[in-house]
């Protein structure tokens, strides 16, 4: 079974972008959600997920309440969860990492790295950046 | 004896006396008269050939001879009978022979020295018809003179008497003349203009000042009417109130008059009067003590200018400037401060201020920010404020609070100016906004851009030309660069807004070296560029990712300024106080008059350079805010062709500190802020002490000295800076880092006066008490444990 993941952000573009490079650079079966809501939504129904992209400023529930509510109760499978953000602060990344992130992806992100940089996550373990 | 011993031939005698008489007086120069008397004298003896003429006056203890002549010296003149006779008597007293004569058988002068046998003696009268002593010849032969001779002894008793009054009204005018020019001399020492006049208003007397207040000569106004001084008045009107017309009241006598004075060249000049009365020989004399008053009233129309021309500037200055009690309450605002505010001047001075400021904690410290100011020496305060309107609507001051004497003696009021700022924080939201949505919305379309232009390049959405290729790898290095310059903006915005902390920990000098090489690895190689380090084993205390940015940045450029194949320098050295970290190159270099400019923001060497190498124009002014941050230093040493060094300094990060309970002080009279602060600080560093007044931090420090202080300038009572100054002057003390963690702002001023250590100013507006217990690690200079 390939590696699922689940890409979470509001923009269509963005969406688009990381299914082709995700899928045609990294060989993975990528489901994307538009929202926090369907992103949850969707792990309900089609868990598991090998890792979850999850973009941060999102209209409605962003990217750490999504990952809060990912972590909750019955959802909480430990797939582990990584950010997608244009916040790129020093400062921003070890917030988003002491929420329970296993790392951040800066935006832009250049396409023919994104999925080395999601395999370099989940190999180098829950916490530590990449 | 016969009458004839006694006969004595008169004519040649008579002819003496009349040349004595007639000789020219020497008595010219004799004050006293006494010369003249002395001729007298002569004149008798010669007249009646006698060896003796005395002069006598009554004096307190007996007779005084005030004149004599052939009188023995040297020897006291005892009271003689024939002295008291001639006084007592009618007329000319003559006795033939005193021996024989019972009643001046005994007399001193007939027994004594003088052997007095003949006398004849005159009474001598004061002009009041006293008698004040005697004129006497004497001769130890007795004789008899002729009455008709005796009668030119009554002459010259006449004569005589008349000197003696001449030199008695002499001496009395001299000491009338004496105490005239002591009067005179102590009246020209008085400044106030003396003039008396009598009862026709006649001058008689005015001192200097009075004459150059009138602009006289000395003396030129002696006869002078008194009216003649003064503008406009007429004796009659004078006269009528001094009471000098019969049913007049004195209605003027000690009143303070204005009146016109009038100079004697006519020029009229502001005269204040004070006119008294006394009585003198029976007469009515008044006495006038006057001022000018043209240059009191010049000072004072020059002061009622000057205070128009601040009262000018008061009501139409911009900006709102209000006068305040002690209390808080206005006393004064100016039409900008009422207009600002949107209330009237008469509704702002019934309100208490406190009412009119927005956010409660500064209204909490409105009065006792007030009071500190003015008990502490500080000259000013400024800080920013928000208030609300009338209407209710907010409005954003810079205010500055300063100490205005009162009109009494010691009073302090305070002087309010506040600027509206209102645009300016508009404008500084904006950017704040602006800077968060770039870093948002700019980068979400450039993500999209970014991500396709990568899509294409890597053929994932077939094959392109080699001329498309190559302008697909000139869209995406400029979609880079855009996100770099993004990146940097808001780096430098945060920086700038002290919003952007250090995690401070200690870290391995070479390995920040290192971890910077690594990405910068792939550029120098493609530039063919070697990098040779020399790194010391070294700690600093400092934000791993903030130093490695700081690294890269300088690598970076050495990089991009290096020709190709070149070698470039890192070295990091420890010199016992700091670490240096050095970054050389041998490039183009920098010229020496740019040295110090290559960290402002935009600031390259050459314009092109933006272009060419690819950079922002804000990664050395970012280098140079993240060394700044951490208390070190950066700066650059370079010539033209000399290639370029970059050097900074970090702290060492091997001074461990151990804290003990208490090493902390907090001084904060809020007590909710105070929890706030004692919270955060706990949690990092144990337990922390907490004064509420400068006398309680004064005392506590005192008991036990704190490694550090984080101190609030506003307190009741004594302020922050008291507790500052209180231990300023111990040497030990003195080096304590503090923490000022105030809601004033402070200009350069305060904050030189406020130094103390190691000093840190962060606003509470700005800083959270987690930020500050942050800081308190940083000023400690290294990793903190607790014992």
């Amino acid at each position: 079974m390939t590696d699922r993941v689940l890409v979470v952000d509001d923009e269509d573009d963005i969406r688009a972008i990381a299914r082709l490079s995700l899928e045609r650079l990294g060989g993975w079966t990528v489901v994307t959600a538009s929202s926090g809501d369907e992103a949850v939504e969707l792990v309900m129904r089609e868990a598991p997920f090998t890792v979850v992209l999850l973009d941060v400023m999102m209209p409605g529930s962003d990217g750490p309440a999504t990952l809060e509510r990912l972590r909750s109760g019955a959802l909480d499978t430990g797939t582990p969860i990584v950010f997608l953000t244009a916040k790129v602060q020093p400062a921003d990344r070890r917030r988003l990492e002491g929420l329970g992130a296993a790392g951040v992806i800066a935006k832009p992100f250049d396409p023919t790295l994104l999925s080395l940089q999601l395999r370099e996550i989940l190999d180098s373990g829950p916490g530590e950046i990449s | 004896m016969s009458g004839d011993e006694l006969a004595v031939g008169y004519e040649p005698m008579t002819q003496r006396a009349l040349e004595l008489a007639a000789a020219p007086a020497q008595a010219a120069s004799d004050p006293t008269g006494s010369e003249l008397l002395h001729r007298i004298t002569r004149v008798a003896g010669a007249l009646f050939d006698v060896p003796m003429v005395a002069v006598t006056v009554i004096a307190p203890d007996g007779h005084e001879v005030k004149s004599g002549m052939g009188l023995p010296s040297g020897e006291p003149l005892e009271p003689s009978g024939l002295h008291t006779a001639t006084l007592a008597g009618e007329g000319t007293l003559a006795i033939a022979d005193a021996a024989g004569d019972a009643r001046f058988a005994h007399d001193p002068w007939v027994t004594g020295p003088s052997r007095v046998r003949f006398y004849a003696g005159h009474p001598l009268h004061s002009a009041d018809g006293e008698r004040i002593g005697t004129l006497s010849i004497l001769d130890p032969q007795p004789r008899r003179v002729p009455s008709e001779r005796l009668a030119r002894l009554e002459d010259l008793a006449l004569w005589t008497q008349e000197e003696l009054g001449r030199a008695a009204r002499t001496e009395a005018l001299n000491y009338l003349r004496r105490s005239r020019s002591w009067l005179r001399t102590i009246m020209d020492s008085i400044a106030e203009a003396v003039v008396s006049f009598n009862d026709t208003g006649t001058i008689h007397f005015a001192n200097a000042a009075a004459e150059a207040a009138f602009g006289a000569e000395q003396d030129g106004l002696l006869h002078q009417s008194i009216v003649t001084l003064i503008d406009g008045i007429e004796w009659e009107w004078v006269a009528a109130r001094l009471g000098i017309l019969a049913h007049a009241d004195k209605t003027v006598i000690g009143e303070r008059l204005e009146l016109s004075g009038r100079r004697l060249d006519g020029e009229l000049f502001p005269l204040e009067v004070v006119i008294t009365e006394a009585q003198a020989n029976g007469e009515a004399v008044f006495t006038a003590i006057g001022r000018d008053l043209t240059e009191r009233n010049r000072a004072q129309a020059a002061l009622r200018k000057s205070d128009n021309r601040f009262r000018a500037i008061f009501e139409g200055a911009g900006t709102g400037i209000a006068v305040t009690a002690l209390d808080g309450r206005l006393l004064e605002v100016n039409p900008t401060f009422a207009e600002m505010l949107g209330y009237s001047i008469e509704e702002l001075l019934k309100l208490h201020p406190a009412r009119l400021i927005d956010d409660p904690k500064s209204r909490a410290d409105y009065e006792p920010l007030l009071k500190s100011l003015l008990n502490s020496g500080r000259s000013r305060y400024r800080r920013e404020v928000q208030l609300r309107r009338r209407d209710g609507s907010e409005l954003w001051v810079a205010a500055t609070v300063s100490a205005l004497p009162g009109s009494e003696e010691g009073e302090v009021l305070g002087l309010v100016m506040v600027a509206d700022i209102s645009r300016r924080k508009e404008i500084e939201r904006f950017k704040d906004e602006f800077v968060s949505v770039v870093g948002h919305e700019l980068r979400t379309p450039l993500t999209s851009i970014r991500g396709s232009l990568g899509l294409i390049d890597a053929g994932m959405v077939g094959a392109i030309s080699a001329e498309a290729s190559q302008m697909i790898r000139v869209a995406i290095s400029n979609t880079d660069r855009l996100v770099r310059l993004i990146n940097d903006t808001l780096d430098t915005e945060r920086m700038e807004a002290g919003r952007s902390e250090l995690e401070l920990t200690a870290v391995s000098g070479a390995s920040l070296v290192q971890q910077s090489l690594a990405v910068v690895q792939a550029t120098a190689d493609a530039a063919e560029i070697t990098v040779r380090c020399e790194l010391a084993d070294v700690h600093v205390w400092a934000d791993a990712d903030r130093i490695v940015q700081t690294l890269v940045n300088l690598l970076g450029n050495a990089i991009k300024f290096s020709p190709r194949g070149a070698e470039i320098q890192v070295v990091v050295r420890d010199d016992g106080k700091r670490a240096d970290f050095v970054v050389s190159d041998h490039g183009r270099g920098i010229p020496p008059d740019q040295v110090e400019n290559v960290f402002e923001r935009f600031r390259q060497v050459d314009a092109s350079d933006a272009r060419e190498k690819g950079g922002t124009g804000l990664g050395l002014a970012i280098a140079r805010g993240i060394v700044e941050q951490h208390g070190g230093r950066i700066w650059a040493e370079s010539g033209p062709g000399a290639g370029t060094t970059f050097q900074f300094t970090l702290p060492l990060a091997d001074q461990q500190t151990t804290l003990a309970p208490g090493d902390v002080l907090v001084v904060e009279d809020d007590v909710e802020a105070a929890t706030a602060l004692r919270e955060a600080l706990e949690g990092r560093y144990g337990p922390t002490r907490v004064a509420h007044s400068a006398e309680e931090a004064i005392a506590a420090i005192r008991q036990s000295p704190p490694r550090i202080i984080v101190l609030d300038l506003v307190l009741p009572g004594a302020d922050g800076m008291a507790v500052i100054d209180d231990i300023r002057d111990d040497p030990v003390l003195a080096a304590t880092p503090i923490i000022i963690y105030s809601g004033a702002e402070l200009d350069s001023g305060e904050r030189e006066l406020a130094q103390l250590g190691h000093t840190v100013f962060l606003s509470k507006a700005n800083s959270s008490p987690e930020r500050v217990a942050r800081r308190v690690a940083q000023l400690l200079g290294g990793p903190v444990s607790r014992t």
